[in-house]
């Protein structure tokens, strides 16, 4: 179950985007009745075997190999898909999954397992970001024109929201909370969430689970954070070069490298889970080895949402064949240099012990990817319409950061 | 199969193969195992992976054996209902 950056709920975190502001918001109804009562109708057209359109991500991925949420929660369950028959009557949940089906979806039970997304507050303006999640992207949109109003101001921010966040949170069997913003460190309600929760003496049995951009450092959440039975940290950037600068703006690269070191500190004195959260696109794609070395030399994991899909006109499938032949030639260089075990695909992204091999498997997934999916280079041009107006925001230049792809953006109007 | 109803109605077994002779086993049922021959459940490999955790030559696997195996594959968390009991 899913809060959004405009305080609506979603039944997956992962599900896609369409029509997402048009479920309940957190001030029409509250968050366990929507769990219980309103998520029915989900659960219940899976139960009667029905594919739900909010899951396509998800399927593509399995399609080229990469794991996705699906799988990760089904396997919070103790569900696979490989043994699904005998995993699922096997699961502690069949019985209550029988319940459900008997009272068409709904349950008497409580979220275990939530994102709550925060709200658009964020210092950085990444090129594949929204307005919905980026506070300085918003105002550069409406600078440039390509929005007329900027979002409302964040669920969060309203006092009555949040505490029925809080009530929900301490009324239900928390076992994980994820937060996303915007940059959780300097949203507010992310330090006054943590510490209610620590005040309550839940911080003994919940995990917390957040992304940062890697741009600042608080103390005080970090305090915070290691009160916490177990912290899974989510450090998001897209490649060790320079590019990553164009792509996630406003941050710099050496800053980046030097928090990413800092929060690894931390997260080995106190036993953390620790990931790279990444968003390939056109660009990143290229450099994308960088991030799977740095993560090898690590033993950290990296996980992406999903293969982008939105903005369209970003998608690492726009790269033409040519360029995409090259990519995939680096990043199966990179592969070469290393073992991979013939195991199953591993599904439980956070076991340290499966770290090195899950890289490979992702790595290899993006080659599936780029080897397969339909080629988009027809979108090349409205890519180059849009770099034409951020830039000019910006005053910087693609090409600055990423002379490989001169050619195919000139020939694209660039 | 299609629905819930449908695997509702799958008939699931352990195949216990113990030194290639294959015996079939309910799912719920607890595995008492030699560990020193090999072994395999429902392909899985059990023996001699778990060895280790035999005692006086016994390997014995509690119901269920996917939630065992879930936890000592390091599968993480395994959540369970609020008012679970087993």
């Amino acid at each position: 179950m899913r809060i959004n950056n405009s305080g609506h709920y979603e039944y997956c975190r992962w599900a896609v985007k369409a029509d997402r502001n048009n479920e309940p918001n957190i001030q029409q109804q509250s968050p366990l009745y929507y769990f219980q009562f309103h998520m029915a109708p989900v659960r219940e057209a899976m139960l009667k075997g029905q594919t739900l359109p909010g899951c396509s991500e998800c399927y593509l991925q399995e399609q080229h190999g990469k794991v996705n949420g699906r799988q990760r929660q089904l396997l919070k369950t103790g569900v696979r898909l490989n043994d699904f028959e005998n995993t699922m009557l096997s699961s502690p949940w069949i019985d209550e999954f029988v319940n459900s089906e008997r009272h068409e979806g709904v349950t008497t039970q409580t979220p275990q397992d939530w994102q709550i997304d925060l709200g658009n507050y964020c210092n950085s303006a990444c090129i594949f970001c929204t307005p919905d999640s980026s506070s300085r992207l918003a105002t550069e949109y409406r600078r440039i024109g390509l929005i007329d109003e900027t979002p409302r101001a964040n669920w969060c921010e309203d006092t009555e929201k949040l505490n029925t966040l809080i009530d929900a949170l301490l009324q239900s069997k928390i076992k994980y909370l994820h937060f996303i913003g915007g940059e959780t460190l300097i949203t507010p309600a992310f330090k006054k969430i943590l510490l209610t929760l620590v005040e309550e003496n839940l911080h003994k049995t919940i995990t917390i689970g957040f992304t940062t951009n890697l741009t600042v450092w608080d103390q005080d959440i970090v305090d915070l954070l290691v009160q916490f039975e177990q912290v899974n940290l989510g450090m998001s950037v897209e490649c060790l070069h320079p590019l990553n600068d164009y792509v996630r703006y406003g941050s710099n690269i050496d800053t980046v490298k030097n928090t990413m070191e800092q929060w690894i500190i931390v997260a080995e004195q106190n036993h953390w889970v620790v990931q790279l959260r990444i968003t390939p696109t056109i660009f990143s794609i290229w450099h994308l080895d960088t991030i799977y070395q740095y993560a090898y030399d690590r033993n950290i994991s990296v996980e992406s949402c999903n293969f982008l899909n939105e903005p369209d006109y970003m998608r690492p499938s726009v790269l033409p064949d040519h360029m995409r032949a090259q990519a995939i030639a680096k990043l199966k260089a990179w592969l070469s240099n290393y073992t991979v075990i013939d195991s199953e695909q591993i599904i439980n992204t956070r076991n340290p012990a499966f770290a090195q091999q899950q890289l490979l498997q992702d790595a290899q997934s993006y080659v599936n990817y780029l080897e397969t999916q339909a080629d988009e280079s027809f979108r090349l041009p409205t890519l180059v319409d849009y770099l034409k107006l951020i830039e000019y925001s910006r005053k910087n230049n693609i090409l600055d950061y990423l002379p490989e792809y001169e050619n195919i953006l000139r020939s694209a109007g660039y | 199969m299609k629905t819930f109803s449908d695997l509702l109605a799958t008939k699931a077994s352990l195949a216990v193969d113990v030194n290639g002779t294959v015996s079939y086993m309910c799912l719920f049922d607890t595995l008492v195992l030699d560990a020193t021959k090999p072994a395999t459940v429902n392909g899985i490999e059990v023996l001699p992976k778990y060895r280790y955790l035999a005692r006086d030559g016994v390997l014995t696997i509690p119901s269920p054996f996917y939630s065992w195996y879930h936890k000592i594959s390091g599968q993480g968390w395994l959540l369970i209902p609020d008012n679970f009991s087993q």
